[in-house]
């Protein structure tokens, strides 16, 4: 372990960064932005409260933990322990792969943030600004330490969302109780101690569940951050633990402090289809080729991608909701078969429709080194005779297309009233209003599809 | 063989051996046999007892009491070298997970052989396939041991004791850094209250891969930077079910020797 001066110790500097922008506030255009990703998160986690495994990780964390204070998205009148809490609100908003993804990082930190903000917002009394202003730091910092590990992070097999999940989840519930810069310091170095997350887990419960594990290491380390210090402080960014985890630098992966408002919140694609963010660009070129072709009139379909992007998502056989997910065959396929690429596309209905399941097994992955992991071009041998080719560089949703505010409450109201329809207008003033709200009693009432007294 | 060939084997071979008939050694059981150590551990713990006690008794959830037992046991042994006390978490979290609502009487000690015998030999593999730095061994490898353990406990079945291997090998790894006694046994604590929390969720039907420590994107390939993942599969598997490594181990008081061991503590 390198034996890193308290004044060079990556952390540190992180937390001095992140204590000084919670005072200030939020810059207006940063502010803005956390609303749109909190409102997309908080949707994604609502509608993905119907996910039956939601009640079976409430079950275990309230075996394990026992009773608690902390809320739960979607759960009017329920309280789970911080940590269970934790385990189940970043489950609920990325297993359903409709929330948020950073392309460089391939990190979704909506979860995360939400997560430590809703495990500690019962116990704090703090603005709606406040709110904010701690959940988009939370998303920072988390894409600040992802973005030093990778790329090579990733490729290792390490599933950045969940082992970067304690860091915002330690940096949102830190600020908002209050942490020091030194406390808060020691809060991220003890949240990346213990690294959770395997690529392996992709396509099972195990993928949410391990980002869930990992917010909830964050916020015990924001418990254990008063009192536990290290020896020799330094984690995140340092030594063998950098080694160990990417290949960056010799010893070296040190998170980047924005400059000014160049915050990689800003850098965001909400998901407009319910799959992995590699697949989106195809999944939305085969919607536009619905537009002109009818499946019935395919006979071959070539979908040119980067190479990684099969490797993340090239499975043309999926058996579950899950694994369809992350199947661009199957993105495609369904697109292609319905005109929609919402969640009814990636039921087990469309995955078992002979129509699709046909359509799927006639698509051919094509790696292509001069695409971009963003990209995709589908091709289709029409029965004409002709081909016909669309291309997609960046799916709607991201940075450089980004869903219009009507477009963010339309699919926040969609998913919502998947769960409740008669809760969507107050989730969504309730997020949107939350710059200016006094406390947080509306927002959390609102979340958790009840009304919150404090 | 290759990767791929076993990928899958060592975890049916973990989840078997775990939920098998086990015939308690000697050194595990209560009598002069008993290895002291173990000896002081399962005393502390009052495991020969069908009355859990004071602990039993408490109004203590099952995580707040893996917590409580791991801290106190991570004190006792924090300066021994990892592939001894490699079983110090099992064993903690095993209790946590027969809090009252459990009684299994005569099966407890089996699942704690059990528990203790799958760390110790994965300790082992990772020890000499030099995978074990930076790494804090014994918080990353222990909680394998304790998920089995737990499973056997709480009578879990084939799939779902694949699926608490599963939940808990996502979590292992912990690296090992220059923490205070007490802070470390803290470590051993956490992890130990997490297993129960692994258990209780794939007791509830929420899983993850079958390959969660063989699989290319796995526990192993992740720690793993240069290789050495088949070793570690093969040194692991190596007479399981046949031969206790744990009692070797305990005995002798130490890491067997790397080709290339400078004699550091490899914590």
């Amino acid at each position: 372990m390198s034996d890193v001066p308290e004044s060079a110790r990556p952390s540190a500097a992180l937390a001095q960064w992140l204590r000084e922008q919670y005072e200030q506030g939020a810059p207006p255009r940063i502010e803005a932005e956390a609303v749109r990703c909190l409102l997309n998160g908080v949707g994604a986690g609502i509608g993905g409260t119907a996910n039956p495994a939601v009640s079976r990780l409430m079950a275990a964390g309230r075996k394990a933990w026992g009773p608690g204070e902390a809320f739960v998205l979607g759960h009017a009148g329920e309280r789970l322990h911080p940590y269970a809490s934790a385990v189940v609100n970043a489950f609920a908003v990325t297993q359903d792969d409709f929330d948020d993804a950073h392309a460089a990082t391939i990190v979704h930190p909506a979860a995360a943030s939400i997560a430590g903000l809703l495990s500690v917002a019962g116990e704090v009394d703090v603005t709606g600004s406040m709110l904010l202003a701690a959940f988009a730091l939370g998303c920072e910092a988390q894409l600040s330490v992802a973005g030093a590990l990778s790329p090579s992070h990733y490729e290792r097999g390490w599933h950045t969302s969940a082992t970067t999940a304690a860091v915002g989840a330690a940096t949102t519930a830190g600020l908002l109780v209050d942490l020091d810069v030194a406390s808060l310091a020691n809060a991220l170095d003890l949240a990346m101690l213990r690294v959770v997350g395997l690529r392996e887990a992709h396509g099972t419960l195990m993928k949410g569940y391990q980002v869930g594990k990992g917010a909830a290491h964050g916020v015990r380390a924001v418990a254990e951050a008063r009192t536990m210090s290290l020896r020799n402080p330094a984690i995140i960014g340092v030594g063998d633990v950098a080694r160990s985890l990417s290949n960056e630098g010799d010893d070296r992966a040190v998170p980047v402090i924005p400059a000014g408002e160049q915050w990689e919140l800003l850098r965001l694609t909400y998901k407009p289809y319910p799959a992995g963010i590699v697949c989106c660009s195809g999944i939305e070129a085969a919607l536009d080729a619905s537009r002109s072709i009818a499946s019935s009139d395919i006979d071959g379909i070539r979908l040119r991608v980067a190479p990684l992007v099969i490797e993340l998502a090239g499975d043309a056989s999926p058996a579950t909701e899950m694994q369809a997910r992350v199947s661009l065959p199957h993105g495609v396929a369904a697109a292609l078969r319905y005109g929609r690429a919402g969640l009814p596309q990636f039921s087990q209905a469309a995955i078992d429709d002979p129509d699709v399941v046909d359509l799927r097994g006639r698509v051919v992955m094509v790696a292509d080194e001069e695409v971009s992991r963003s990209a995709a071009i589908l091709e289709i041998d029409a029965a004409d005779g002709q081909t016909h080719t669309w291309r997609i560089d960046e799916p709607r949703g991201a940075p450089d297309r980004p869903l219009s505010d009507e477009d963010l409450r339309a699919k926040v109201a969609e998913l919502v009233a998947g769960v409740d329809a008669a809760a969507t207008d107050a989730v969504i003033d309730a997020t949107v209003g939350l710059a200016a709200a006094p406390d947080a009693a509306v927002f959390l009432g609102a979340v958790t599809l009840g009304e919150v007294r404090r | 063989m290759s990767t791929d060939e076993r990928a899958g084997r060592l975890e049916d071979s973990f989840v078997s051996f775990a939920l098998g008939e086990v015939d308690v050694p000697s050194w595990a059981r209560p009598g002069p046999e008993r290895i002291p150590l173990l000896a002081v551990l399962f005393a502390a713990a009052d495991l020969d007892a069908s009355d859990r006690g004071p602990a039993g008794g408490a109004a203590l959830t099952a995580a707040d009491l893996a917590i409580l037992l791991g801290d106190v046991a991570g004190r006792d042994v924090d300066d021994s070298p990892a592939c001894v006390n490699a079983h110090v978490v099992p064993t903690m979290a095993a209790l946590a997970a027969l809090s009252p609502s459990v009684d299994r009487g005569d099966g407890d000690l089996e699942a704690l052989v059990v528990g203790i015998e799958a760390s110790v030999r994965l300790a082992e593999a990772l020890h000499a396939a030099d995978l074990t730095v930076p790494w804090d061994a014994a918080a990353t490898t222990a909680g394998i041991g304790a998920a089995l353990a737990c499973s056997r406990i709480l009578g879990l079945d084939h799939a779902h004791t694949h699926a608490a291997l599963a939940l808990v090998a996502t979590q292992a790894p912990q690296f090992a850094v220059d923490l205070a006694p007490l802070e470390r046994s803290r470590q051993l604590a956490w992890a130990s209250a997490c297993v129960v929390e692994a258990v209780f969720a794939a007791a509830e039907g929420v899983g993850g891969p079958v390959t969660a420590l063989t699989g290319p994107r796995g526990l192993f390939a992740v720690m793993a930077s240069s290789g050495g993942i088949g070793s570690v599969i093969d040194t692991t598997r190596r007479g399981l079910g046949a031969a206790w490594r744990t009692e070797d181990h305990l005995r002798a008081g130490g890491c067997p020797p790397r080709d290339d061991d400078s004699g550091e503590d490899d914590r």
